[in-house]
């Protein structure tokens, strides 16, 4: 159930994408086909991922080595040279960290807040997209967006039906490869993107919240405004000085 | 040695230096052999026209052009023609748009550096004009595109070098090539027209 869960995840975001850049070719020829395929790489670790820890954390990183490789595939000339290696670490290491945060809070908070967190990560990753140069990945980030934010609601409506560990890549490490993209292929200030992670941080000290109330409507409603609102005022800074997209 | 053979052999040399003299005549024939040429950066431009909402036109231009060509007047069928363009240079004189044509939604300048043209037969149609079939490889795809190069003078320039040039224009469709962002009814057009205009020294 929960592999058929998180592969009906991948095509659903696959033929959004396709529906919206009209192409997918292996190996990626940019950074959105990359992302199809880094979808479908999500759903694949959720078939293989080991039962124990270690096992899962080792996988999980050359999972994440891998989804680098294509996303950055047709850039690889320029993008494994030496310049690049300490933000290639640093995205590395937020891919594995918002991994790790979003798949324990998963088990300690409502799975409806969480998948609003990596809804809102995604809708904010789309509006810097926009307005740094790239309609293309905004709306792909858009798809993601949106397909989350319907997750969060159906994991309000029918709370066990939905397996957690089934949707927890793309929660998590597909919108970390999204702002990637966006540093890589758009030239993104990568602290943007460590901004944009907000919403996982949330979720890392959410235990110390404890003003947030733990219903699931009260809990997503919460915390959303908590992330939304610094992000919103950076957004429009990033507005202010860029304007629109030509 | 005899008259006779003195004679004859006075004969053979002649036979021998008017056959040599024809052979040479033959060889410097009316055409001149295959000539390559180098692009002269400094003197081609390749400019695109592209529709804007229907309202108008916008113009632009790449401004780093390199590549080469070889010039068979004799047999203009061995011709070739080679160009490549740095995606980079796109220049429309508004460095935000250029910014954004540089982005993944239209040349994707981080994965495709360059469009290359890649003659793949060259026909003469009289007066100078030419029927080329090329290779255009942009953006990831590479499709055949057919157009009418006008060669317009091959001479020495003012400095002494051989200088060679002309004129091509033709239509690609960019979403053929990949770019399909806004490329709707009354969004920013299909068809973008190139010309290019081009010298090359020897």
């Amino acid at each position: 159930m929960r592999i058929w869960q998180a592969l009906v995840m991948a095509i659903g975001f696959s033929a959004g994408v396709y529906l919206l850049i009209g192409r997918v070719s292996l190996p990626p020829r940019d950074v959105n086909e990359g992302l199809v395929w880094i979808s479908l790489i999500c759903a694949f670790f959720v078939a293989v991922s080991p039962q124990t820890v270690g096992g899962r954390y080792l996988v999980r990183g050359l999972f994440v080595l891998a989804m680098g490789v294509l996303l950055l595939w047709s850039i690889r000339q320029t993008a494994f040279t030496p310049p690049h290696y300490r933000n290639l670490i640093a995205f590395f290491c937020l891919a594995l960290g918002v991994w790790s945060i979003v798949e324990r809070a998963a088990t300690r908070m409502t799975l409806m807040a969480v998948l609003a967190m990596g809804s809102l990560a995604a809708t904010f990753a789309s509006l810097l997209f926009v307005l740094k140069g790239s309609a293309s990945m905004s709306q792909v980030a858009t798809c993601l967006s949106v397909q989350l934010g319907a997750l969060s609601l159906l994991a309000f409506v029918f709370p066990r039906r939905l397996d957690a560990f089934a949707v927890l890549p793309f929660v998590s490490v597909l919108p970390v490869m999204m702002m990637a993209g966006g540093h890589f292929y758009l030239n993104i200030n990568p602290w943007y993107m460590v901004y944009l992670s907000l919403p996982y941080l949330l979720l890392w000290i959410r235990r110390g919240l404890s003003f947030v109330p733990d219903h699931p409507i009260l809990e997503t409603l919460a915390l959303s405004i908590m992330a939304a609102g610094p992000l919103g005022y950076f957004i429009w800074t990033v507005y202010e000085s860029t304007g629109p997209l030509y | 040695m005899t008259l006779h053979s003195h004679v004859g052999g006075y004969m053979l040399r002649r036979m021998l230096f008017t056959t040599s003299m024809i052979v040479a005549l033959l060889s410097v024939s009316a055409y001149p052999a295959p000539v390559q040429y180098k692009v002269d950066p400094a003197h081609a431009s390749v400019v695109f026209k592209i529709n804007h909402l229907g309202f108008s036109y916008v113009y632009g231009l790449f401004t780093d052009i390199s590549g080469r060509f070889v010039w068979d007047e004799k047999s203009v069928g061995k011709s070739s023609i080679f160009i490549v363009v740095k995606t980079e240079s796109v220049n429309t004189g508004v460095p935000k748009r250029d910014d954004h044509l540089r982005g993944p939604d239209f040349l994707n300048v981080k994965a495709f550096p360059e469009i290359r043209l890649t003659s793949k037969s060259i026909r003469s149609l009289g007066n100078g004009n030419y029927e080329v079939v090329a290779q255009l490889d942009m953006n990831g795809v590479s499709k055949d595109v057919t157009f009418n190069f006008h060669h317009m003078k091959s001479g020495k320039d003012p400095w002494g070098k051989m200088r060679t040039g002309g004129e091509a224009a033709f239509k690609v469709k960019r979403t053929d090539f990949g770019m399909k962002y806004m490329s709707g009814p009354g969004e920013i057009g299909d068809d973008v027209e190139l010309m290019i205009g081009l010298e090359a020294v020897k």
